[in-house]
């Protein structure tokens, strides 16, 4: 038997959750031996694991002489994936997460080299976008590269009947919602007398928008969005201490 | 003579600074609030649409916006409709990059560039519920119309997506859709073989999507940017918007090197409710002048 919204708690969502929370995180870096850097990103059902190489020799005519080139292969979790030409969702999330990466990384330390990552959907049950973004920024520390900031990410949904507004919605969430949103924010360090926090900005790295919606609705999902990222940041705060520390 | 002499080598110093420093180059220009092509920050370059242009598609749209060229044509084909949608008729957006467009593009790769456009349209028009697929039904469950709508960059002279959605709502709102029935066996029978006369019936388009990209550059908001200029942005945003304010699929930012403030975001979705009044009054000008 399923456990119910527990008593007077403001739960109504299927899972048990409120409109705002987010479901359980789970990170774990360096699972790849291999790779320069790995990271597993877990949000409750949802699993994506983000492999970095580099920076390393690229092919003559991707190359710039002066900066890194970041390149993204997506792989779904099921499919027919081809490298020369993936599919249209997969090239859009390749852009989009080639966009983030090259915002927050030091590209001009290392010209004439590239940075690849590749993204592997273990398991999909909604917001994989996000899930992947948070991977990819797990697995860029994980490998050393050196960052301006880190970011964090987090896909809220539109309720098709309700009108409200769900953070980190699962797969039938999205399904039956009147849009769906991923956002990124950058993330940085900020000393304070208690030690140091990580810090979400008011700069959006990332926003990509399935549905329509009106000004005010997006302008209040932006603001839960960098509410949301600001506790996943947190998070990654406490994740890295336990292994720098 | 002398004055033409040193004219010539002014020139050829302009171009050499601007292809050595490039960003010091444009930020000269933009100090003083004005852009290396005389367009102040706020406005968007002179738009064009050709209707009508390519003769053996059911319906074609040019768009010029300066020098970015993006070409739509629609064929269409009966066909029976999907088992579990047997009302809705199809369409198949393909967005492609010819080699004319830009030196970095070569033939027969799919474009990156071109497959985010193609997603972020098909998105968008479905999203806006601009096209009623219902509209396309001849005989519920027996046959319906597939649109095969192909869109073309020609020149990539920066805001492709604008120009590639703005082709592709004038072509889909200059369609119009030929009577036919679709006989016992089969066979599609045009109505206008037996009278000429029977008016066609035009595409309802329920909501006109239209774009605008925007990008920050040094903290000055710069609309439509060039394609030189894009390459210089910190962040570049992409807003899609309809008639009634609402926005469709939202502003894509695209990280660049930094990420975009709320402030900027507002500023866009100004921009993109500006622009559509504009750009749709040229449209439906472009169309009554058509028909």
């Amino acid at each position: 038997m399923e456990a119910g919204p527990g008593p007077g708690s403001a739960a109504s969502r299927a899972d048990g959750r409120n409109n705002l929370q987010i479901r359980t995180l789970i990170c774990e870096r360096g699972l790849l031996h291999r790779a320069d850097g790995s990271a597993r990103w877990c949000q409750d059902k949802t699993c994506v694991v983000a492999a970095i190489y580099g920076p390393k020799t690229t092919l003559g005519r991707n190359e710039d002489p002066e900066q890194a080139v970041v390149e993204v292969v997506f792989k779904p979790k099921s499919g027919v994936y081809r490298y020369n030409a993936p599919g249209q969702t997969e090239n859009l999330i390749q852009k989009i997460i080639r966009n983030a990466v090259q915002g927050v990384f030091v590209a001009s330390l290392h010209p004439r080299t590239a940075v690849q990552v590749v993204i592997q959907v273990v398991r999909d049950e909604g917001s994989v976008l996000s899930c992947a973004l948070n991977a990819t920024c797990a697995a860029l520390v994980d490998a050393g590269v050196l960052l301006h900031n880190m970011f964090a990410a987090v896909s809220c949904a539109i309720d098709k009947q309700t009108g409200a507004l769900l953070l980190d919605p699962d797969a039938s969430e999205e399904k039956d919602a009147l849009a769906v949103g991923s956002f990124a924010f950058c993330a940085s360090g900020e000393l304070t007398d208690s030690g140091s926090r990580l810090v979400t900005s008011e700069a959006i790295l990332v926003s990509s928008i399935h549905g329509s919606m009106d000004i005010q609705q997006y302008l209040t999902m932006l603001e839960l969005a960098r509410q949301g990222c600001q506790r996943i940041a947190e998070f990654t705060r406490l994740s890295l201490d336990k292994v720098f520390s | 003579m002398a004055a033409g002499e040193a004219t010539q080598s002014e020139s050829l110093q302009a171009d050499a600074f601007k292809k050595l420093y490039p960003r010091e180059f444009f930020t000269k220009f933009i100090e003083s609030g004005i852009r290396p092509d005389g367009r102040p920050v706020g406005r968007c370059r002179a738009t064009t649409i050709g209707l009508n242009v390519v003769s053996t598609a059911d319906s074609s749209a040019l768009v010029k916006i300066g020098s970015t060229t993006a070409l739509a044509g629609v064929k269409l084909e009966v066909m029976p409709p999907k088992q579990d949608l047997p009302n809705q008729g199809q369409l198949a957006i393909q967005v492609e990059m010819t080699s004319l467009a830009s030196s970095s593009h070569r033939p027969g790769r799919s474009s990156e560039e071109a497959t985010s456009i193609q997603e972020r349209i098909s998105s968008a028009l479905k999203s806006s519920s601009a096209l009623n697929l219902e509209d396309l039904c001849i005989d519920p469950g027996r046959a319906a119309w597939c649109l095969y709508l192909d869109i073309y960059l020609l020149d990539a002279a920066g805001g492709l997506m604008d120009a590639a959605l703005l082709a592709a709502v004038a072509c889909l709102a200059n369609m119009q859709l030929p009577h036919v029935t679709v006989s016992e066996q089969g066979a599609v029978v045009s109505a206008t073989d037996s009278d000429p006369q029977l008016p066609h019936d035009k595409l309802q388009l329920h909501s006109l999507p239209l774009s605008v990209t925007c990008g920050v550059f040094d903290s000055k908001l710069l609309v439509d940017p060039t394609s030189e200029e894009e390459a210089l942005l910190s962040s570049t945003i992409n807003t899609i918007i309809d008639a009634e304010g609402k926005l469709i699929c939202g502003p894509s930012v695209s990280g660049g090197r930094q990420g975009a403030d709320l402030s900027v975001i507002c500023q866009c979705i100004e921009v993109a409710r500006i622009r559509h009044k504009e750009v749709s009054q040229l449209l439906t000008q472009q169309l009554e002048a058509v028909q």
